[in-house]
């Protein structure tokens, strides 16, 4: 056989492994956010549940826009209810995912199957934004029916900075899933601390950035290191000054490199993490 | 053909008191349609060996092949022709239907969705438990959701099935299914089935072949019937009264290579079942029981069973083992 | 009953503190709640600055009350945890039988209340310097020994009031099977509308601030207020006010969740397990 043609059907095999492993990836990444927002919507008890943390904090900060002086400020609380339910989203049902299917035994059978477990983490993104979107949508309706606050129908630039934010937020979320694949129930504890931190610098119910920040300047640039800061910012830009992309390419590009920083940085992690962990064996410490 | 290949298989873990020895030059092969027992107390590195085999950790030296593919080299080919199950799991996603739960599972596998519905249905009619396929998972009790656990395993339908302790804590009849789809799945449809347990009734019932295992080396690999009659010494079983249970180490008995004891409080007895060197202790043992204020009742020779041969193996049986008695 | 409620405070201590170094035990929770408290703080602040009336003295109202509030929503929970924690792991079915689940769940309430007590002052602390170090304002708040002793009998006393309510989701944990952190969720965010932690009951349409005078906490938190940022005058009549209405809701607790441990042996919630 010429080796023209040995060449032809080793391609034609490489083909058909890449077929099959993308194959694979697919069915795998939407089965994951299937199951995730079949879980979610299945029971409309959760989406009760988790409307209630963000939507009595943005009511009650809202008030207090109102008590301070400004009821046209109101939009930034509400519209804060409506984005911190995916930061909720992404640290306890993102970020600590593998370390509960670690616990459980599930991240056994995702490691000794041939499912990447970056197909499992983008299925798992995908389904976390489309199943907390009914809890973010109930936060902004009821927010907006009671207190009115004056803002721009959204166009193109709101819909691409809000899909930029949740890529990059989410791309957050692989990153930490990876590191506390390590921890125990430290990562829980370091839930818990990251939580009111990073919604505290990222500016949700606020702006941290930019001309109406109160933070110094020093703290206002350690905050746009968070993606979720820049998308904040860009969002109430957009939606309650009118700006377009004209004035938010800085957020945009900015956000764009973060998202696809975060993620890379976040598989090549898990990679590593799950290498490592198949040498000392402690990838499953937890299960048997 | 040789399904499951292990040469010279040796594991190492570095912890805080030292090196710690899991596997020590395990070598053996299992022949597909054979279910395959690794028989061993706990901590005799059952769970490392499967481990390693479904790719989870590396070995410290040796190779190990599943399909004919390595598990260090080829580990993503290993990980699409096996299945897998441990007792100690309490795997899925608590409010989707368990239906729901097993096509995902084997989605992660790419098997198509028609072909996974058709495999769901007769995994739950072989392991009975059809009418539970549309009720979440939460709603299962513990002997349902073993079950679809080790349905699980099957879903991809796979050349080799690695079970660790797959009926420990399983009802009765659960576990009969279990073992029944073991014995079908490995003569019908030719698969593998390896089985990791310390249940000498289950190795006994289902296994083709077992090896005995402890402290990570293998100790013998046969059929149960003939490590059974390779036993050669005489077993013999002791009823005495309470008193019996003072002899701790059986062994310690002029003549016997190893034993067991089992206490009943409830009626002040204790069985003490022991593998002589030969016939001519019997005597002897007797006296020294005597000696000691122990009172026999009965004594008769019984059939040997695994753990006997276990026991003339290493000198102690399973529970010992665990308490870390030495022979 | 004083021997089990020892136990049950060193079991939670144990729980609290336990998983690593005491002392970053405290630093973790103390950063949330300075960032809780903050946030409430710069809300406030860009709004009234964009209406050019930032006023310090708000902010003062503002730290004192979200700190105290941040205190309160974070142990009310202890006992909705217990039980449903205890039902998942068989713990609480166990307590149950042994007639000791009240000061299981007391003791419970104890062990949270004391790390909160540390993570409340520490963040009361805290945010303090950081509103000086971010925004430049100094606050009037008076930290003299007596001040610091009325905040702290302020919290003693919520004691009782946490306790009260914390029997009734406890007795709510009896029942729910799953999502069982949903209830507290809903209180915390009512607290935070009600207790006047972030804005007085009086600026609510009414008749919503008849439900703010009604919880012992907006009491405690008024008091609270009074000793850091006075009058003092005020002080004696809030803390009777908490302790009469925190020792109510105290009984209200204790017989909602005896009648519901009852009704759940009835109907066999006891040892139901929590998905």
């Amino acid at each position: 056989m010429s080796s023209l043609a040995l060449w032809g059907r080793a391609s034609r095999r490489g083909r058909g492994v890449l077929r099959r492993s993308f194959v694979i990836w697919v069915k795998v990444a939407v089965s994951r956010a299937l199951i995730r927002v079949i879980a979610m919507y299945g029971d409309p008890l959760w989406i009760v549940v988790n409307v209630g943390g963000p939507m009595l904090t943005s009511l009650a900060l809202a008030f207090l826009y109102m008590l301070a002086g400004l009821s046209s400020l109101t939009g930034f609380a509400i519209l804060g209810g409506g984005m911190v339910a995916y930061w909720g989203n992404v640290l306890w049902s993102m970020a600590s995912q593998l370390n509960w299917d670690k616990r459980s035994g599930m991240l056994y059978l995702y490691i000794a199957s041939p499912a990447p477990l970056t197909a499992l983490l983008i299925g798992m993104s995908l389904g976390g934004i489309l199943g907390t979107l009914p809890s973010s949508i109930a936060v902004l309706i009821i927010g907006a029916l009671l207190f009115k606050p004056p803002f721009t129908p959204p166009t193109i630039t709101v819909a691409l900075v809000f899909m930029l934010t949740l890529v990059a937020l989410y791309g957050m979320g692989i990153a930490l899933s990876s590191l506390y694949l390590i921890l125990g129930r430290e990562s829980e504890e370091i839930n818990e601390a990251l939580y009111e931190p990073i919604s505290f610098l990222s500016g949700i119910y606020f702006p941290s950035i930019g001309r109406f920040s109160p933070l110094p300047l020093a703290i206002q640039a350690i905050a746009s290191l968070i993606p979720l800061t820049l998308g904040m910012d860009a969002l109430r830009r957009t939606l309650f000054y009118a700006e377009g992309l004209a004035e938010l390419w800085p957020n945009i590009s900015a956000l764009a490199a973060m998202a696809a920083a975060s993620i890379l940085i976040g598989l090549r992690t898990l990679s590593f993490i799950e290498r490592r962990g198949r040498e000392t064996g402690d990838i499953l410490v937890g299960m048997k | 053909m040789a399904n499951v290949v292990a040469e010279n298989l040796t594991r190492v873990f570095e912890t805080k008191s030292g090196r710690l020895l899991a596997l020590d030059s395990v070598s053996f092969e299992v022949q597909t349609g054979e279910v395959f027992g690794l028989l061993g107390p706990n901590g005799a590195g059952k769970t490392t060996l499967i481990r390693i085999l479904t790719t989870l950790l590396l070995p410290t030296y040796g190779r190990a092949l599943v399909g004919g593919f390595d598990v260090v080299k080829e580990a993503k080919k290993v990980r699409s022709i096996i299945g897998f199950s441990s007792s100690s799991e309490r795997v899925g996603f608590d409010f989707v239907t368990a239906r729901r739960n097993l096509w995902f599972f084997s989605q992660l596998y790419g098997t198509p969705t028609g072909e996974a519905n058709r495999r769901i249905e007769e995994l739950a009619a072989l392991l009975e438990f059809q009418d539970q396929l549309d009720r979440k998972l939460y709603t299962l009790t513990t002997g349902y959701r073993q079950r679809l656990n080790i349905a699980r395993a099957f879903i991809n339908d796979p050349q080799v099935v690695f079970f660790d302790e797959p009926t420990n804590g399983m009802d009765v009849f659960s576990a009969k299914k279990v073992r029944e789809l073991f014995v079908k799945e490995a003569k019908t449809n030719s698969r593998t089935i390896f089985l990791a347990t310390h249940n000498m009734f289950e190795a006994e019932e289902v296994c083709d072949r077992v090896a005995i295992i402890d402290r990570g080396r293998i100790l013998a690999i046969d059929s149960p019937e003939n490590l059974k009659s390779s036993l050669s010494k005489p077993v013999v079983l002791f009823e005495t009264d309470i008193a019996g249970a003072s002899i701790s180490d059986p062994t310690r008995l002029d003549g016997v290579v190893g034993g067991t004891i089992k206490v009943d409080n409830e009626n002040e007895t204790a069985k003490i079942r022991v593998i002589l060197r030969d016939e001519d202790f019997l005597e002897r043992v007797l006296q020294l029981l005597e000696k000691r204020g122990i009172r026999v009742f009965n004594y008769q020779r019984i059939e040997p069973t695994l753990e006997d041969v276990f026991i003339s193996l290493v000198g102690a049986g399973f529970a010992e083992r665990e308490r870390g008695i030495e022979a | 009953m004083i021997r089990k409620l020892a136990a049950s405070i060193m079991l939670g201590l144990e729980r609290e503190f336990g998983w690593t170094f005491p002392p970053l035990v405290i630093l973790l929770s103390m950063i949330p709640a300075t960032a809780g408290v903050l946030t409430a703080v710069m809300v406030y602040w860009v709004g009234a600055s964009a209406a050019d009336r930032a006023d310090p003295r708000w902010v003062a109202f503002l730290i004192v009350g979200a700190s105290l509030y941040t205190h309160f929503a974070s142990y009310i929970w202890a006992p909705l945890s217990a039980v449903s924690e205890g039902k998942a792991s068989y713990t609480y079915p166990l307590v149950f039988i042994s007639h000791s689940s009240l000061s299981y769940i007391a003791g419970r309430v104890v062990a949270s209340f004391i790390e909160s007590s540390f993570t409340a002052v520490l963040a009361l602390g805290a945010a303090t310097l950081a509103v000086k170090a971010l925004l430049g304002v100094t606050l009037e708040l008076s930290f003299t020994p007596l001040s610091i002793a009325l905040f702290s009998i302020g919290m003693i006393v919520g004691l009782l009031a946490a306790l009260g309510l914390g029997l009734m989701l406890a007795a709510y944990a009896i029942f729910v099977t799953r999502l069982e952190w949903g209830l507290p969720v809903y209180i915390s965010g009512i607290l935070m509308i009600f207790s006047e932690a972030i804005f007085p009951s009086s600026a609510l349409p009414a008749p919503l601030p008849i439900i703010a005078e009604s919880l012992p906490f907006t009491h405690i938190i008024r008091a609270a207020r009074a000793a850091l940022i006075g009058p003092l005058s005020l002080y004696p009549a809030e803390i009777l006010a908490a302790a009469l209405l925190g020792f109510a809701w105290f009984l209200t607790g204790l017989a909602v969740y005896t009648y519901s441990e009852g009704i759940g042996r009835r109907r066999g919630y006891i040892d139901y397990r929590v998905v």
